[in-house]
């Protein structure tokens, strides 16, 4: 945990949260009903306490109608847990051979978002209201993408309820203001850090039926890939395991099914 | 008196395992193999049994063991990814053993691999690896769809029989 790694993994799934609402647009009209202008609801991403603040402490602004986007809570989603061992690996870019990233299973979590929606006008909250909720049934999916480890994943947001949430008592100096929240769960993934490991580009694989094939390869300084069958009879099978990097080639051979006959396992390494 | 090793008293929790196929014989890379490994939630290790026989002797009786051990099925959970890579992996392996189109069956050797369950302790070094030899896939579940289940996940299942296990301690 001491490494510093930032994906911005919450970051990015609060912001791609808020361009589901961005650009909502409401009507205004004359009173004798005709079409007046279309006025764009602004998208703050704070707390009930600063939207409380603007509406009653910044009254010469026009401010309403306007939506405001709180977190309000983070849960560990057991249900959508994979295998947290498993190391995967993703590739930096298509063109970039020799290099990919390995990273443990994302952890998934459970965001709560709240939204506020906040209106003079009963019609304005309608029509806000009308272009959120056909689109949850009752989910969408966000698409966030970490650019740092080359992969992306969906997110499932989950429209909870909406509920009214209208005073009916007013002090003389208050106005009305009209109030819709709207619950959401957003199921998003955080990352812990990658690191970058090799690419495994070659194996090469050397058969030897006998221990002294195997010391006289040791001992040379040739690299020799040959295989030769197993004899009749009693027969002993070596493997070698090697991986070529900056024109060294290094081997690791490792014995199995050892004869009795010459009873000792040799395991060595070389390069040339 | 010597003491050999420390008694452990840390307690296994199950969410510590990996489980590992090799390339599958219908496969000619191990590309999907990673959606199956990272979905897989939940593996049973399975149980096993000997059967036994009664014998009486002089009015005493004794309990031996009769026949073969037996090896139940093991059972695999997991999530099926958002391009079913992982469940038409294990489609595509079973209907290479039979398809019943044009492939009624084929030699146990074509199709039969060996799997491994890697078993960590709590700070995921494996401890323990478990092998299945000869294991090859029996059923795989069915995946439910619905337009009215928003949250849940797509879940599936799949059930291996293989011949035996080996089990290997990690140091």
């Amino acid at each position: 945990m001491r490494q510093y790694y930032y994906y911005k993994s919450l970051r990015k799934t609060i912001t791609q949260f808020l361009d589901i609402f961005n650009g909502i647009k409401i009507a205004r009209y004359e009173q004798d009903g005709t079409f007046k202008k279309l006025v764009e609801v602004p998208l703050k991403f704070s707390p009930k306490e600063k939207i409380w603040f603007w509406l009653n402490e910044r009254k010469d602004d026009e401010m309403l109608p306007i939506m405001s986007v709180s977190m309000t809570g983070v849960e560990y989603a057991m249900e959508r847990s994979t295998n947290r061992n498993y190391e995967f690996t993703v590739c930096p870019s298509a063109a970039e051979y020799g290099s990919i990233t390995r990273f443990l299973a994302p952890a998934p979590y459970d965001i709560s978002f709240q939204l506020n929606i906040w209106a003079l006008y009963m019609t304005d909250i309608d029509q806000i209201l009308e272009q959120i909720l056909p689109y949850f049934q009752p989910h969408i999916f966000i698409n966030i993408r970490i650019e740092e480890i080359n992969t992306s994943f969906n997110a499932k947001v989950i429209f909870r309820s909406a509920s009214p949430e209208h005073e009916s008592e007013y002090s003389d100096e208050g106005r009305r203001v009209l109030k819709y929240v709207l619950d959401f769960s957003v199921q998003t993934l955080i990352f812990k850090p990658a690191e970058a490991t090799g690419v495994i580009g070659k194996i090469i694989t050397n058969y030897y039926t006998t221990a002294e094939g195997f010391r006289s390869a040791l001992n040379s300084t040739e690299t020799v890939s040959t295989f030769t069958s197993a004899a009749s009879g009693e027969s002993q099978v070596i493997t070698g395991l090697g991986y070529t990097e900056d024109d060294k080639i290094m081997y690791k051979y490792e014995i199995f099914q050892f004869g009795n006959e010459v009873g000792e396992d040799i395991t060595g390494t070389f390069k040339k | 008196m010597t003491c050999e090793q420390n008694t452990n008293i840390n307690i296994a929790t199950p969410s510590n395992f990996r489980m590992v196929f090799p390339k599958l014989p219908q496969q000619t890379s191990l590309a999907r193999n990673n959606e199956l490994a990272l979905n897989t939630h939940g593996i049973i290790l399975p149980a096993l049994s000997l059967n036994y026989e009664e014998i009486h002797w002089e009015g005493a009786k004794r309990f031996v063991a009769q026949n073969q051990i037996m090896f139940d099925q093991l059972q695999t959970q997991f999530l099926v990814d958002s391009k079913f890579l992982n469940w038409t992996l294990l489609f595509e392996w079973m209907t290479y053993i039979s398809n019943n189109k044009d492939i009624m069956g084929r030699d146990y050797a074509k199709y039969a691999v060996d799997a491994t369950l890697a078993i960590t302790d709590n700070f995921q070094n494996e401890i323990l690896s478990v092998k299945f030899a000869g294991i090859w896939p029996l059923n795989l579940q069915e995946v439910s769809f619905s337009m009215r289940e928003g949250e849940v996940f797509v879940e599936s299942g799949a059930s291996f029989v293989y011949d035996y296990l080996e089990v290997k301690s990690v140091t």
